[in-house]
């Protein structure tokens, strides 16, 4: 911002050159421009594309933690900034402007398929490199940057080189806001596409490919047309070639600038701040991101070309600049009301649905419903704020790409602001109170740019007309409400939960702990005498029965399959902290000397130490325990260390993001970083999941641990979790040694802490055995696994999380079971006993 | 639908209302149920059942009392609730699937038989049934006849044994005087008390 307004006063000092456009020359480009809007399209389309893919792979190179992200979304948007910004400066009007998007749409083409080959190479380079402290900031700031930059500079200069097909009339100012709208509507498309059909059924490779194709026939199909439509000269002449060319904007026009820099930030605030409460009240899984940020690109589609049409019949485009963004104010507030009074009370049940397509048609009308009248005004403020900055003869390329620096570094400034400090610092309600002030103040700068060329407008009708503006919007803040506790903790389900219609009535809850973080929001309930955790809008730990059995299993079972017998593991990585409890079940262990607990979210471990401390053994006031506040895949990338057990128990895969904890790459890490005789140990749930999933899942483990062992938690209510067990070797387990080992002094901690979640002896803990890589084999074949390139797994348990089939699913794994001579062993009663209770049929009650 | 669940002594599936009182509760655990959410009965479930019902009705033959069998999540334990005039088995899937783990198909039929039997103890005598015994021992007693009609292997009797003693109800009484009402019900009613023994 500063170095914009610096420009714009040497450009003010500039020679001003003004030539007027020859009539006869307007109409040359005009009839070209329907075909330019198509073009246009398919640049937002392939752009989108690209963004979700590039996104997805740097994020598996520099982690995908909130400071990350924001340093992602910097980097691509202000590529995006200095591409518009810079264009009109680099590129000498001489050049045909259609032969100059050709070219760049060539240039985005070859940089998205270098970015495929060339991330995973930078990404390597990345790991040998400083990973924490303020060097391993600058380092992912730098790998972000040398990604991102060039080709987003490309994108972002493709608006003005097209731009300078029209002039700066008022005709050609719609034309340019059609121009916007058209690269949105594309943008649209290519969201669509790429959630709902490329990453779902291909991946990003075939993604990168579609994109790059369009980017190549978007620039043949330009060149054809430069070919034919001769070179219209905009709005001036070529006087250098160099800097300071061109018309300077329209007096007032800086205000201007301010208004739609604002406007820009309060939208990428507002898609921050509503994506996250959005996410939790539709389930945040890959398709319901797309159908957020799909209906939030449709109304900047709507809002712009509504907003180019007024814009060449308006008078005054300064005071609809500014009724829109005061409007805004009032949309804002609408959203909120909707989010939080609306929206989680609306009688939605997914679970009723009998198709995923019904409830994504919900979650569109919904989405619709909450954010499209706000997302249509900041479409319509972009064509109204080049209407409103426009000098007759300016370069055209320089007014919309200045306007669209501005817009877009506003958008940096709104994407890190709310994702990093005021959500984390003040929360969501807060967040949207300040929303609210700035669109409004973006309003009053519009309204102060309308009537300040105008000298006879009263000063008590200014002063009266702003202090209203003012009272409007303190009175719309307070009708902003927090996001209530149960759309938090339920999230999807809140309506028949509230209801009383569902197991977790709410009745008997109250809220113990309520927090929105950086990366995610987490509730921690009582009900009764048991505490719930929820992050993300799902329960992802509590001390109920069933939980603390399967989270003492993902200690437990690895630790005692550990082969180093009797002594056992000495150093744990635990991935996800969530309530402590498999981490704190690592305490009683004697030779264990180092637990390491890698957490993304750090609003997670003081939460949980305060509140499941008696669960999990106060493991944070352990000193063997070490926090690592980081992405577990850049945190185990980039460690040298290396430890006897990796567990992990991230969040469901069908939240989005997760299923990079869950694919071939990540498992082949893990085992990387695993001692002689490591295990690790995966959390994988069959409740809200289906067949599919589950399958793609267990391949992808057994791909890595070919022998690999399944073990479940069976006391379920209204599901089951297994844990899956890869070890690096492959010697026996001797249940009767197990149970010695149990029964010595100092196991004793051990042995209480597997009694306090029913498994008294070796025995019941090895009858949870549940089957095995090569047992498993006949019903796995052929199923596809999830990888870092496709990671196929988001986009099929995101159909499955309403499922209810987790009684027939793990019914189905036993009867692949056999009892695994060549692993377990033992002599007299005990193998027996276990061998009597792995051939007991499977009931489902 | 419902002719599926109607196995009867016993078994149907209809929503009641009304007065309940719990007339017996199986396992240790608080109980948070709720009778508005009670659900059909498992496939499975239904299978032990009628497995303990087809034993019982060799009792009370043309006698027996309607028997309603609801799955619940919000019971934590295996319960019969008199409601107005029936009687309602109320399982908790979870407890089932303990009992199942460590007992087997014995085990449930067990738990199932000891709460039938407070429905038999309801409409009918029996000769064996000491005058000093509490409800609960009663029940023992029937449900010893009844798995005397189950046709149960000698390890079979012994998980249902062990399943009886380790989901005792909070009223019941020791499990040495428990194990002699149904050891009685057991004998009268046919059962080899060879099969018989302490458990665990
Ligand atoms: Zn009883």
């Amino acid at each position: 911002m500063p170095r914009r307004s610096a420009a714009l006063r040497q450009s003010k000092a500039a020679e001003v050159t003004r030539v007027e456009a020859n009539p006869a020359e307007v109409q040359t480009g005009t009839p070209y421009l329907v075909p330019c809007l198509l073009l246009f399209a398919g640049s937002g389309c392939a752009a989108l594309i690209y963004e979700i893919v590039w996104f997805q792979l740097l994020e598996l190179v520099i982690g995908s933690s909130g400071i990350s992200l924001g340093l992602l979304l910097a980097a691509y948007m202000g590529g995006l900034c200095l591409g518009s910004a810079l264009l009109a400066r680099l590129v000498s009007r001489v050049y045909h402007p259609l032969r100059v998007y050709a070219f760049l749409e060539l240039g985005i083409a070859l940089f998205g398929i270098a970015a495929l080959f060339l991330t995973p190479v930078v990404g390597r380079a990345y790991i040998s490199g400083p990973v924490s402290g303020t060097a391993g900031l600058v380092l992912r700031g730098v790998v972000a940057a040398v990604c991102l930059l060039p080709p987003t500079f490309l994108m972002g200069a493709s608006l003005p080189a097209m731009s300078r097909w029209v002039e700066t009339t008022p005709k050609g100012i719609s034309w340019l806001g059609y121009l916007y709208s058209a690269n949105v509507a594309g943008a649209v498309t290519g969201c669509l596409l790429a959630g709902f059909y490329l990453l779902r059924f291909y991946d990003l490779g075939v993604a990168t490919y579609v994109a790059a194709a369009i980017n190549v026939t978007v620039a043949g199909l330009a060149w054809a047309l430069a070919t034919r439509a001769s070179q219209q000269p905009a709005g001036g002449t070529e006087v250098s070639g160099g800097i300071f060319n061109g018309v300077q904007h329209a007096p007032g026009a800086p205000l201007v600038f301010v208004a739609v820099g604002l406007s820009g930030l309060t939208a990428l605030g507002a898609e921050v701040v509503w994506t996250r409460l959005l996410s939790l009240l539709l389930g945040g899984t890959v398709y319901t991101f797309s159908i957020i940020l799909a209906v939030f690109l449709l109304g900047l589609w709507a809002g712009s070309s509504a907003g180019s049409f007024m814009a060449r019949r308006l008078a005054e485009p300064r005071l609809a600049l500014a009724a829109c963004q005061i409007l805004l104010a009032a949309a804002i507030a609408w959203t909120a009301f909707t989010l939080a009074s609306v929206l989680p009370y609306w009688p939605v049940d997914p679970l009723l649905s009998l198709s995923p397509w019904f409830n994504f048609d919900l979650d569109l009308t919904r989405c619709l419903r909450a954010i499209l009248p706000a997302t249509l005004l900041w479409g319509a403020s972009f064509p109204l704020a080049l209407a409103s900055a426009a000098a007759e003869g300016e370069d055209p390329a320089r007014l919309s790409g200045s306007i669209y620096a501005v817009n877009t570094a506003g958008s940096i400034a709104g994407a890190l602001l709310f994702s990093l400090v005021l959500i984390p610092g003040w929360g969501t309600r807060v967040s949207q109170e300040v929303l609210i002030w700035m669109a409004a103040i973006g309003g009053l700068m519009a309204f102060a740019a309308a009537i300040g060329g105008r000298n006879r407008t009263p000063v008590w009708m200014v002063g009266g007309a702003a202090a209203a503006i003012i009272l409007l919007t303190w009175g719309l803040t307070t009708t902003v409400s927090d996001l209530p506790w149960q759309a938090m903790a339920y999230g999807r389900r809140v309506a028949p939960i509230l209801r009383g219609l569902s197991v977790a009535s709410d009745k008997l809850a109250r809220p113990l702990f309520v927090g929105e973080g950086i990366n995610s929001s987490v509730v921690i309930t009582q009900r009764g005498e048991q505490r719930f955790f929820y992050v993300s809008g799902k329960a992802e730990a509590s001390s109920a029965p069933v939980d603390m059995r399967l989270q003492r299993m993902m200690a437990h079972v690895p630790a005692l399959l550990h082969p180093s017998l009797p002594d056992g593991p000495r150093s744990v990585l635990v991935v996800g902290f969530g309530a402590g409890v498999t981490a704190g079940s690592f305490v009683p262990y004697p030779e264990v000397g180092n637990i390491v607990v890698c957490e993304l979210e750090s609003l997670i471990p003081p939460a949980s130490d305060e509140f499941f401390g008696k669960e999990n053994n106060n493991v944070l006031r352990d000193r063997r325990t070490r926090i690592v506040y980081d992405d577990a895949r850049h945190y185990i990338a980039t460690t040298p260390e290396k430890f006897d057990i990796i567990t992990t128990d991230p969040i469901h895969p069908w939240v989005k993001g997760t299923s990079t904890l869950y694919s071939k790459e990540y498992y082949e890490l893990a085992r990387s970083h695993l001692n002689p005789g490591g295990i690790v140990a995966q959390w994988l749930p069959i409740y809200e999941s289906d067949e599919e999933t589950v399958k793609t899942e267990l391949a992808t483990f057994f791909s890595v641990f070919p022998d690999a062992t399944v073990w479940s938690n069976y006391l379920q209510d209204e599901g089951y979790d297994l844990v899956l067990v890869g070890r690096k070797d492959s010697s026996l387990v001797d249940i009767d040694a197990l149970q010695q080992r149990l029964d010595r002094p100092a196991y004793r901690g051990v042995a209480a802490s597997l009694a306090e979640v029913d498994f008294h002896s070796a025995v019941e803990l090895l009858a949870s055995y549940t089957g095995r890589a090569s047992d498993l084999a006949p019903m796995l074949a052929g199923t596809p696994i999830n990888n870092d390139l496709n990671l196929r797994l988001q986009y099929l348990a995101g159909l499955g999380l309403n499922s209810l089939r987790s009684p027939e699913i793990y019914g189905n794994l036993l009867t692949y079971r056999k009892f695994p001579d060549d692993l377990l062993t033992g002599k007299g009663d005990r193998i027996d006993s276990l061998r009597s209770r792995l051939g007991q049929e499977h009931r489902t009650f | 639908m419902l002719i599926k669940y109607s196995v009867s002594l016993m078994v149907c599936w209809l929503p009641l209302s009304g007065a309940a009182q719990v007339i017996c509760v199986l396992g240790s655990g608080a109980s948070s149920y709720k009778a508005s959410a009670d659900q059909r009965p498992s496939a499975d479930a239904m299978q032990l059942v009628a497995r303990a019902n087809a034993a019982a009705k060799t009792i009370c033959v043309s006698n027996c009392p309607e028997v309603v069998v609801f799955r619940n999540t919000t019971a934590s334990n295996l319960m019969l609730i008199a409601d107005a005039g029936r009687a309602k088995l109320v399982y908790a899937p979870m407890v089932f699937a303990a009992v199942h783990d460590r007992y087997g198909d014995a085990g449930i039929v067990a738990l199932v038989a000891h709460a039938l039997g407070h429905a038999l103890d309801d409409g009918i005598g029996a000769a064996w049934i000491d005058k000093a015994w509490t409800t609960e021992l009663r029940a023992d007693s029937w449900a010893g006849c009844t798995l005397a009609r189950s046709s149960l292997s000698s390890a079979e009797v012994q998980a249902a044994l062990g399943a009886l003693a380790d989901y005792p109800s909070p009223s019941h009484p020791k499990w040495n005087f428990r194990l002699q009402a149904i050891g009685a019900g057991y004998t009268h009613c046919g059962g080899a008390g060879s099969k018989l023994g302490a458990p665990k």
